[in-house]
C-alpha cells in the first residue's frame, strides 16, 4: 500500500473540515467556535503537513511558536500558562512540519521535556499494580505520570535524537510496567486494590506508536494482538486513528483499517471537531507521508539499555 | 439532633478522625490520594433542613419520566422555576465494558430527566460530562448507548473536558487550590442536575451526586486521570467543587448500582430506585443509608454537613418510598479505610 487509505474525494473533505474550522489566528480549537487550543493545532497542522497542505500546516506551527514560553514549554493555551503537556505534540507538529524553520522551537522543547518529571511514590503494591517510582511524563506538573503524556515525550524526544537518553529509556520502561496483562493500555493504571483493569484503544494506538518511534518494535510481538482485536470495535475517529497508527507504526496495518476509516471519516465530514479529521487524515497518510510522521533519527534502542527482564518483546 | 450529626456515635464511641475514616493516610498520604486535615467531629448542621424523594423504579422504561415528574412535585418544583431555564444533565460516564450496566448513568434515565425538564418548559436541555479516566467521548457515548438515545430525543453533548473553560475562586480551599477551572457550559447554565449513578467507590466509599462532579472539570486542565484533584484529597475537592457549583437539583440513578470494587470493576447489585432531591449533601447521605452506609463516616459527606447540606435523618424529610423498604447491605472493598463505612 503506497496510497492513502482514504479514497481522494474523502481526504480532501477532510481537510478542508479542517481548513474551514480554523481560526484567524492560525490556530485551531477543540470545538469549532472555541478558542484556539495547542493540542488540536498541533494535530490540525501535522494532518495539513502530511497531505501537503503546507501553508495552514506553517500557520498553525507559527502558532504553536508563539504560544511557547521561554522555559521551552507549550501550555494548553494563550490564556493559561499551565499545564504544559501539549509541549511534545507541539515539538512533533514541528517535526513533521518543518524541522529546520522551527529547530529553535524543537530544542528548547526537548530540552523542557528532558527536564520535566512525573511524580514518583513508593511503591505499594496492595495498592497499585505498576512500578510506581518510574517517573515519565504527566499531563500537569507535580502530578503522577500517565500513558498518553509519556508516549509523546518519547515520540517527541526520540525523532529529536534522543531516543537512548536515560529519560526516554525509562519512559519505555514506563509503558511497558503499564502494559496490560491481556495486552493493550489505558490510560495508565493497571490494576488498583484487586482488579486488573481495562484497555482503552486509544491509550493503546498512543502507546504503540511511541515504542515504535523509539525503535523498539516487534511484530510479531503479542502487545500488537489486542490492538488489532480492539480495532474492530473502534468505533470512534478517535480511537480508531490511534489504533491505526499504533498498528501501522509496527507493520500490522489490519485489512478492515480502509473500510473502518471511511466509515468515520464520513461521520467526520458531518460534524465533528477539526483534530478528529486530523487524526483521521494522519491514519490514512500515504507510506511516505506515514513515515515521516513515525521516523526517529536513532539507532534502533538497545534493549540491553532499558533493561531486558522488563523488555520481553 | 441525631447522634449521626454529633461527636459520638450510637454505640458510645467517638466519630473517625480522619486517620480512621480514610486508614491508609500513612501510605497514600506519600501517593497523595488522601486530603490534609478533617474535621475530628461532625459539627453542627446549622439548621439545615432538606428534602428527598426516593421513587421505587426496577426498570430501565418509559416510566422513569413518571417517576422524575413525581419526584420533582413532592419537592415542590414548579415549572415557573424550570419554564426558559437552560438545563444541564451531567451524566456519571466513565468508562465502558460489554454488558456492564452498572458503570454508567443509564441512558433511559437521562432522556427521562430531559423529557421532564422539557415537559415543565425548559429552553434547552444538555447533556455534558467529562470522563475521568477516558479522552475519547465518541468512543464512550457509543458503547454505554447514550449516544445513540441523545441522538434519538435530539439532546446535544458537550464535551466538558474539552470546553473552553474559566478560572473562578476555588472558596474552600481544602485541596490546595486557589482557583478552580469550570467550563463556560457550566457556568452559563441556569441548572445543573447532577444525574449520578449509585456505586461503591475503592477511595471514598462511595459515589453518587457530589462525586459526579469531579466530571465537570475539564480534562485538557486536570488530566485523564484528573490527579490534581486526588492528589489535593479527593474528600476535599468534592467538597471544593461542590462549594463552588451547586447543583440545582441530583437525580440518582439507583436501579442497576455497584458493590465492591467501585466505581468501575464492581459488581452489579440492584437497588430499584430513582432518588432526587434538591441538595446533593443530603441526597448523597440518603443513597448512603440506602446502601447501609453511615453518612458521618464518608469522609466527604462528614465535611459537607452543615456546610453544604444537612446529613442527619432528622433534618432530611424523606418523601416517596421509605429508605428501610429498600435498604440493602453493599459490599465494600476489604481495605482498611473502608471498614468502619457500613452500620449493621
Amino acid at each position: 500500500m503506497t496510497g492513502s487509505l482514504l479514497e481522494r474525494d474523502v481526504a480532501d473533505a477532510l481537510a478542508e473540515r479542517i481548513g474551514t474550522c480554523r481560526r484567524v489566528d492560525g490556530g485551531w480549537g477543540y470545538r469549532s467556535k472555541c478558542e484556539s487550543f495547542a493540542e488540536p493545532t498541533a494535530l490540525c497542522a501535522i494532518a495539513m503537513s502530511l497531505c501537503g497542505r503546507a501553508e495552514p500546516a506553517m500557520a498553525g506551527c507559527r502558532w504553536l511558536a508563539k504560544l511557547q514560553r521561554d522555559d521551552g514549554g507549550v501550555p494548553i493555551s494563550p490564556a493559561m500558562t499551565e499545564p504544559c503537556w501539549p509541549t511534545a505534540l507541539a515539538v512533533w507538529a514541528w517535526q513533521v512540519t518543518d524541522a529546520r524553520a522551527f529547530d529553535a522551537n524543537i530544542a528548547v522543547g526537548c530540552a523542557y521535556l528532558l527536564r520535566t518529571v512525573g511524580k514518583p511514590f513508593p511503591k505499594d503494591r496492595r495498592m497499585f499494580g505498576h512500578d510506581t517510582t518510574l517517573r515519565g511524563w504527566t499531563w500537569t506538573s507535580e502530578t503522577h505520570s500517565w500513558v498518553e503524556p509519556t508516549s509523546y515525550s518519547i515520540i517527541a524526544l526520540s525523532r529529536a535524537g534522543f531516543a537512548n537518553h536515560p529519560r526516554v529509556l525509562e519512559g519505555l520502561r514506563l509503558l511497558r510496567d503499564r502494559e496490560l496483562s491481556g495486552g493493550g493500555w489505558n490510560y495508565g493504571n493497571t490494576r488498583v486494590f484487586d482488579s486488573m483493569l481495562r484497555s482503552f484503544p486509544m491509550c493503546t494506538g498512543v502507546a504503540l506508536t511511541a515504542l515504535a518511534t523509539a525503535g523498539v518494535g516487534d511484530s510479531h510481538s503479542p502487545t500488537c494482538d489486542n490492538p488489532v482485536r480492539e480495532l474492530a470495535s473502534a468505533s470512534s475517529p478517535l480511537s480508531l486513528s490511534w489504533s491505526v497508527i499504533g498498528l501501522r507504526s509496527w507493520g500490522r496495518l489490519p485489512d478492515a483499517a480502509e473500510a473502518s476509516l471511511t466509515v468515520q471519516a464520513e461521520r467526520v465530514i458531518r460534524g465533528a471537531p477539526a483534530h478528529y479529521a486530523a487524526m483521521i487524515l494522519i491514519a490514512s497518510a500515504t507510506d511516505r507521508a506515514f513515515k515521516k510522521l513515525v521516523q526517529t533519527s536513532n539507532e534502533p534502542v538497545s534493549l540491553d539499555a532499558v533493561g531486558r527482564a522488563s523488555f520481553e518483546l | 439532633m441525631n447522634s449521626e450529626c454529633t461527636g459520638r456515635n450510637r454505640r458510645g464511641g467517638r466519630f473517625p478522625t480522619r486517620r480512621d475514616v480514610l486508614g491508609i493516610a500513612a501510605t497514600a498520604g506519600a501517593v497523595g490520594i488522601l486530603g490534609r486535615t478533617w474535621p475530628e467531629s461532625v459539627r453542627a448542621e446549622n439548621g439545615m433542613r432538606s428534602s428527598a424523594f426516593i421513587g421505587k423504579a426496577d426498570r430501565y422504561d418509559q416510566t422513569l419520566r413518571t417517576v422524575i415528574l413525581d419526584g420533582l412535585r413532592e419537592l415542590g418544583v414548579k415549572p415557573a422555576e424550570v419554564r426558559g431555564k437552560r438545563i444541564l444533565l451531567k451524566p456519571n460516564l466513565v468508562e465502558t465494558a460489554d454488558g456492564a450496566r452498572h458503570i454508567n448513568t443509564h441512558p433511559s434515565v437521562v432522556v427521562a430527566a430531559a423529557e421532564a425538564f422539557r415537559s415543565l418548559g425548559a429552553a434547552t436541555v444538555i447533556v455534558a460530562e467529562g470522563q475521568g479516566h477516558r479522552r475519547d467521548s465518541w468512543l464512550v457515548l457509543e458503547e454505554s448507548g447514550m449516544g445513540r438515545a441523545m441522538d434519538e430525543n435530539g439532546l446535544e453533548f458537550v464535551d466538558l473536558n474539552h470546553d473552553d473553560f474559566r478560572a473562578v475562586a476555588n472558596s474552600g480551599h481544602r485541596n490546595g487550590m486557589s482557583q478552580l477551572h469550570l467550563p463556560l457550559t457550566v457556568l452559563e447554565s441556569d441548572w445543573i442536575v447532577s444525574v449520578a449513578k449509585l456505586k461503591t467507590h475503592h477511595w471514598t466509599g462511595m459515589t453518587c451526586c457530589m462525586k459526579n462532579l469531579f466530571g465537570i472539570m475539564p480534562g485538557i486542565v486536570y488530566g485523564w486521570p484528573k490527579n490534581p484533584l486526588h492528589q489535593g484529597g479527593i474528600h476535599e475537592s468534592i467538597l471544593d467543587i461542590n462549594q463552588v457549583v451547586q447543583p440545582q437539583l441530583c437525580i440518582v440513578d439507583a436501579i442497576e448500582c455497584m458493590e465492591g470494587d467501585g466505581p468501575v470493576m464492581g459488581s452489579p447489585k440492584n437497588l430499584g430506585a430513582l432518588v432526587l432531591g434538591r441538595n446533593a449533601t443530603s441526597v448523597d447521605a440518603t443513597c448512603a443509608r440506602l446502601m447501609s452506609f453511615d453518612p458521618a463516616r464518608i469522609g466527604y459527606l462528614l465535611g459537607a454537613s452543615g456546610l453544604l447540606g444537612p446529613i442527619s435523618s432528622s433534618r432530611i424529610e424523606q418523601r416517596g418510598a421509605s429508605i428501610e423498604s429498600l435498604r440493602t447491605r453493599f459490599e465494600l472493598l476489604d481495605v482498611r479505610h473502608l471498614r468502619s463505612i457500613t452500620v449493621s
